[in-house]
């Protein structure tokens, strides 16, 4: 008999019944959006591991390290620093919220019109269909949009939160007063785990951090690459959903070794879609896995995705904290530098978004770029015209799409982008 | 039954459709264990979620031709891999279904 995870997740309270539902269409999507792809990396096997079984693998280790008296934090966004948690001897995970299939639990609590990783964070906690919201000892929010602070106030009733005050503007004193958070957010790691942050546990865990955005950032250099695209977009949006969920030492391990081989194709000239294939950008809101919708649909369109500037993306991984720190303090400081550089729809002004998107068309060659925003997401909606502007106004065919996590708009997604890519290829 | 019977009998019920053969196993562990086998003996085979169709609980299995199941089934006997089973089926894979999770 196969190893019944239902034991694990009845020791974790989960709706057992419900939760079968959602693994019974997983095999499906997943056979539909990465078996029919044709020669994928070697290299991909880790990750397609770790998806078939995505409520189980990662689960039960993090169990097993519990056992043993470790702590595990989940955290909704790339503005947690990682590294203080792996400096206290703790676990980081992300957590459930890409799926239609959370929304209804979370519309129990939350207006419908809420961006639905919001509702689907708080329905995969509720609903209890979720493993890694249920092992964990600590949710770390952190103040990014109101939708999420208002939902975390709900959430907090359900099990531990922690909240970062993330400053919504850049201004020196900002960064200063985000260095100040991480220094309380030190604390009550400490508190969490038992265990003492010293300078030189946090120097390390910078490090450990550094190498697995050193390693993300490889693989992204291989989509640069004009003549050749070694990976799938699809491919390298799994890579990254599942880097939130994966041990920092490991992911960096196997996305180096992807790495590895993406530069060999390129050497050898091993390319996934055909020579004249449209490349395009996608910038936004987060894609949390098993979001896959978007990327699927465009890439079975006749074009390929070559850059993801989201959260999801290059915000994950792009720029490293300063390591020449030896100090808490000095660290503190260079990683509130390092996390307000990331440019998210949540800070005002947000201009540094938009070159940021501009010089990454540049730099991954694309003919156009897609921007898309999940539905009632307003501030990353509001930027969007200033956005498509300068993009406009570079030269660079941009596309605007509005979705959510249904079905329902696949067959018109479909035709938007189909003839968004004919566009592309009149030029 | 037989593999090569069972995979007989999946082919003449679906005429006309690709029929696909799933290695099933206990642990995730056995499933990359034969991947890196049947790679390094030149035969193909891709990581797979568990179809549903195949077993109901979840779990990593391989994706293999049925043209190279007799031979993958020998590997793990030799090289001592448990394998839980090994079921065909008809093509399970519809890129332009258009249902997500």
């Amino acid at each position: 008999m196969a190893i019944d995870r239902h034991e694990l997740w009845g020791n974790l309270g989960m709706d057992l019944e419900t939760h079968d539902q959602l693994c019974a269409v997983l095999p499906q999507a997943f056979g539909d959006v990465f078996l029919s792809q044709e020669n994928r990396p070697e290299g991909m096997a880790f990750w397609d591991m770790v998806v078939a079984d995505v409520h189980g693998i990662r689960p039960q280790e993090l169990v097993d390290e519990q056992a043993k008296g470790r702590k595990v934090f989940g955290t909704f966004c790339t503005y947690v620093p990682d590294e203080v948690v792996i400096a206290g001897n703790g676990i980081v995970t992300g957590l459930c919220g890409g799926s239609q299939f959370w929304v209804p639990d979370g519309e129990k609590y939350l207006p419908a019109d809420m961006c639905p990783l919001i509702k689907a964070s708080l329905g995969a906690r509720m609903g209890k269909t979720c493993p890694f919201f249920r092992i964990v000892d600590q949710i770390v929010g952190e103040t990014t949009c109101d939708g999420k602070k208002k939902m975390y106030e709900i959430m907090a009733e359900d099990v531990p939160m922690y909240i970062m005050n993330l400053p919504n503007m850049k201004r020196p004193q900002d960064v200063a007063a985000f260095a100040d958070e991480i220094a309380l957010f030190k604390a009550n790691v400490e508190e969490i785990t038992g265990n003492e942050i010293t300078a030189e546990k946090l120097a390390e865990a910078i490090k450990v951090i550094n190498e697995r955005r050193k390693a993300l950032a490889r693989v992204y250099e291989t989509r640069k690459n004009g003549d050749v695209i070694p990976i799938s977009g699809t491919d390298a949006l799994l890579m990254m959903q599942i880097a939130f969920f994966d041990d920092p030492v490991r992911c960096a391990e196997m996305a180096n070794k992807l790495a590895d081989e993406l530069e060999q194709r390129i050497a050898d000239g091993v390319s996934v879609f055909p020579a004249g294939t449209k490349r395009i950008l996608l910038t936004g809101t987060p894609l949390a896995i098993p979001n896959w919708k978007l990327h699927h649909i465009i890439e079975t369109s006749g074009a390929a995705i070559v850059c993801e500037e989201n959260c999801t993306g290059t915000k994950f991984f792009t720029n490293l904290v300063d390591e020449s720190q030896d100090t808490l303090e000095g660290m503190y400081q260079a990683l509130a530098e390092r996390y307000m550089k990331i440019n998210c729809a949540c800070f005002t002004p947000n201009k540094a978004r938009i070159d940021e998107v501009l010089q990454l068309a540049k730099d991954y060659k694309v003919d156009g770029v897609i921007n898309t925003n999940l539905k009632f997401c307003t501030t990353f909606k509001t930027e969007a015209p200033a956005l498509e502007k300068v993009l406009e106004e570079a030269g660079i065919p941009v596309l605007d799409i509005e979705t959510d996590y249904t079905d329902n708009d696949a067959e018109q997604l479909r035709t938007r982008i189909g003839a968004f890519v004919e566009m592309l290829s009149e030029k | 039954m037989e593999l090569s019977e069972h995979i007989e009998q999946v082919k003449r019920e679906n005429p006309g459709v690709r029929v696909d053969c799933y290695v099933l196993f206990e642990s995730h562990t056995d499933a990359m264990q034969l991947y890196e086998l049947v790679r390094n003996a030149g035969l193909g085979a891709r990581i797979s979620t568990t179809p549903r169709q195949a077993r109901s609980s979840c779990g990593v299995a391989l994706l293999v031709s049925c043209d190279d199941a007799e031979a993958i089934h020998a590997i793990a006997e030799d090289e001592h891999v448990f394998v839980e089973n090994i079921v065909a089926l008809p093509n399970q894979i519809n890129p332009n279904r258009d249902v997500y999770c």
